[in-house]
């Protein structure tokens, strides 16, 4: 803005040479008023002149001179009571009013500068005087008039700014919203310095059910930390309704960061990934100092997830470490992360809350509510009135299975009871004979493709083949279902086919753990193994079908025997076979049980 | 001053020791106190005996400086942290990425 750039010494410089101002002279005695206007007009002021009081204020509303010279005594209103009845008409600017005066006594000027006026010149009048009064009243009404606009285009721009920030501010939540942190399970706590929060805080399900929580707190606060966020959300919630996992997500989101952030700003992030059963969190953190996992009465806590990596942002794709820590949960444990805004939060006395403080809150029992209540009530009485310097987030979850909201299937069942999963051993010609026979009912795509060990290592098929059966059949109601099915399919032949794990793994303390730390470390060692899957879609009104054929390098199992034991399954693995019979038309295992055939009739 | 720096005698040390918080408020003080960064200095040492407390911005500065060190074959260490800045570095995983003295 121009008027920024003007220094009070261009001012007065300017004030000087444009001495060009409109006065008007308020005096009863006509020789006064003569003498004066001569002496003005010539030295290039245009004049107005009244001769009381009354006509003095009629004449200022009618021509709103830039100053007024003003006698004191005058018949009717005198020179007081039409200075007050002037400035009560000045709004928002500088008229100087100066008088005119014979008078010397202290107690008169008083009047005159209490009835609002701003100087006196003495009678007689002296032209170099005068003159010398009148330009140092014309530079104060310049300051006046310069600093009244600098104030406006200053009130004017906070007033602009405020608006776009607040429009920034409803775009911006819409793109960093909170997904499905308003479940009954979810308690939240953000408490942000700005407008604009540094610290984001999102949740949102996966295809198959899983709950992803991701909390992450940006260098600074404010509009410069929160710009972040966007694309951050953008990737998880992309990258989550896919269905990748949380270590394919942090390294996108660090890839992201990475390329759009400057040097010096980062995320510090901790993101989690619940399963569908509540006996598995995954989880990878970053930077954040709280990431704790109590017992349900809050009265211990069981896991403490430091961090082991570096925020995200910093380093280069090829140094980052996406590998996340396996914990397994009973199923009704409470987890809780907060940002160093909290751990960090300041007493009156200019100490920190600390993590001890955190740590004895999370677990001293449920007195208090749950630990998220206790936790807000400790930091309300420990901060008492002391300033907060932080963006501060909380989030406690409490884990529970999650309702996989599947489309109703029991109608289905009951239309078609003769649906039936068959276990029959089929040999390879018969199974050549079936492909046929659906071959010539035409199918509208298909596509087979064949992985190596060499790739499943570093990528996960599943998703990818998931948004391509999607996107191609072009039903994105049936995603979920779609999803299920083919990561349980795929998973099985990957884990159990090529990979050889026992699921009984599972079955001891910490189980999960150590099949998950065996499976990664099969991945990394096996040298030879692939998977092969065949996928059909076969389009008929209201019966669009697809054929899914997976067959893997592995030594299959005796899905006859398998079949008994899940029958009477009460352990934690398993669950996966009978979740897909529930969700195909058909299903059936080929060969030596590494081959298997499943029918997916769309809803 | 919450920052004073000095250059050792060979020419081929720079110390910057930072007093008090270090935080957002010190960024152009702590940005002076090295920039611009020339031969032949050979190390950075951020001495932080006094330093109380770091926050994520502080942790932000310390990446620009080894950036600019790299630029020039320099190396930065991060002398004398008390615990508790252990700890925040700690945290960020940064005692991976800084020489700790």
């Amino acid at each position: 803005m121009d008027s920024y750039d003007i220094s009070p010494q261009d001012i007065l410089k300017e004030s000087v040479e444009t001495t060009n101002v409109s006065i008007l002279i308020v005096d009863d005695d006509s020789t006064n008023r003569f003498v004066l206007q001569t002496m003005l007009q010539k030295a290039g002021h245009t004049v107005y002149a009244a001769d009381d009081g009354y006509e003095a204020v009629e004449t200022y509303k009618a021509e709103q001179p830039d100053m007024v010279l003003m006698d004191v005594m005058m018949p009717g209103m005198d020179g007081y009571e039409a200075t007050k009845a002037i400035k009560s008409l000045v709004v928002d600017d500088y008229v100087p009013v100066i008088f005119l005066t014979a008078l010397s006594d202290e107690q008169a000027l008083a009047k005159c500068i209490d009835s609002g006026g701003d100087d006196f010149l003495s009678k007689p009048y002296k032209k170099d005087l005068l003159n010398a009064k009148l330009q140092a009243h014309i530079r104060l009404k310049h300051l006046y008039t310069t600093a009244k606009k600098q104030r406006d285009a200053l009130q004017e721009h906070n007033e602009r700014e405020f608006n776009e920030q607040l429009l920034a501010q409803q775009v911006y939540r819409r793109m960093v919203h909170a997904g499905c942190l308003d479940q009954p399970n979810i308690k939240t706590m953000m408490s942000s310095l700005a407008l604009f929060n540094g610290d984001v805080l999102f949740g949102a399900q996966t295809p198959s059910g899983m709950l992803h929580i991701m909390l992450g707190d940006f260098t600074g606060h404010g509009l410069s930390a929160a710009i972040g966020a966007v694309p951050l959300a953008n990737v998880f919630y992309t990258m989550t309704s896919k269905g990748f996992g949380i270590s394919d997500i942090v390294s996108e989101m660090n890839r992201k960061l990475k390329a759009l952030l400057p040097v010096g700003t980062f995320c510090a992030a901790c993101i989690y990934e619940l399963d569908q059963i509540g006996s598995t969190l995954r989880i990878w953190n970053g930077g954040i100092p709280g990431a704790y996992v109590c017992n349900s009465d809050n009265s211990q806590i069981i896991h403490i997830a430091e961090s082991k990596h570096m925020p995200l942002g910093i380093l280069s794709d090829n140094k980052f470490d996406s590998a996340s820590e396996v914990i397994d949960l009973s199923g009704d444990e409470l987890i809780y992360l907060c940002t160093d805004g909290i751990t960090e939060a300041r007493s009156p006395s200019g100490e920190m809350f600390g993590n001890r403080r955190l740590e004895g809150v999370l677990s001293r029992g449920q007195n208090h509510g749950s630990g998220f209540e206790a936790l807000r009530e400790a930091l309300k009485d420990y901060c008492q009135d002391s300033e907060q310097e932080d963006d501060m987030t909380l989030i406690e979850v409490k884990v529970t299975s999650q309702d996989i909201e599947l489309a109703p299937k029991n109608d289905q069942e009951q239309a078609h009871p003769e649906k039936n999963v068959q276990d029959a051993v089929a040999n390879a010609g018969l199974s050549e004979e079936l492909d046929e026979e659906k071959n010539t009912d035409g199918h509208d795509w298909g596509m087979s493709i064949t992985i190596d060990i060499s790739t499943l290592r570093n990528v996960d098929p599943i998703p990818l083949l998931n948004q391509l059966v999607v996107d191609l059949s072009c039903n994105a109601k049936n995603k979920q279902e779609i999803f299920l099915v083919l990561s349980e399919l795929i998973t099985n032949s990957i884990d159990h086919g090529i990979l050889e794990l026992d699921s009984k793994i599972k079955h001891q303390s910490e189980g999960v753990a150590i099949y998950y730390g065996e499976r990664q470390r099969q991945l990394e060692q096996m040298q030879e193994g692939w998977v092969y899957i065949d996928m059909k879609h076969q389009r008929q009104p209201g019966k669009d079908r697809l054929h899914i054929h997976i067959k893997d390098s592995g030594q299959g199992f005796d899905f006859k025997q398998k079949r008994k034991e899940l029958e009477t399954n009460s352990n934690p693995d398993g669950r996966g076979i009978p979740l897909v019979e529930q969700l195909c038309e058909s299903i059936e295992y080929l060969g030596k049980g590494n081959e298997v055939r499943a029918t997916y009739l769309f809803g | 001053m919450a920052i004073k720096s000095s250059v050792s005698e060979d020419q081929l040390t720079l110390t910057i020791f930072v007093e008090g918080n270090f935080d957002f408020n010190l960024h152009k003080e702590f940005r002076d106190a090295y920039a611009p960064l020339k031969q032949p200095v050979t190390k950075c040492v951020v001495d932080m005996s006094g330093t109380e407390y770091m926050d994520s911005s502080a942790l932000g500065m310390l990446l620009i400086l080894r950036d600019q060190a790299e630029l020039i074959g320099a190396t930065v260490v991060l002398a004398n942290c008390t615990e508790e800045i252990k700890g925040i570095l700690a945290i960020a995983n940064f005692d991976d990425m800084f020489e700790m003295a």
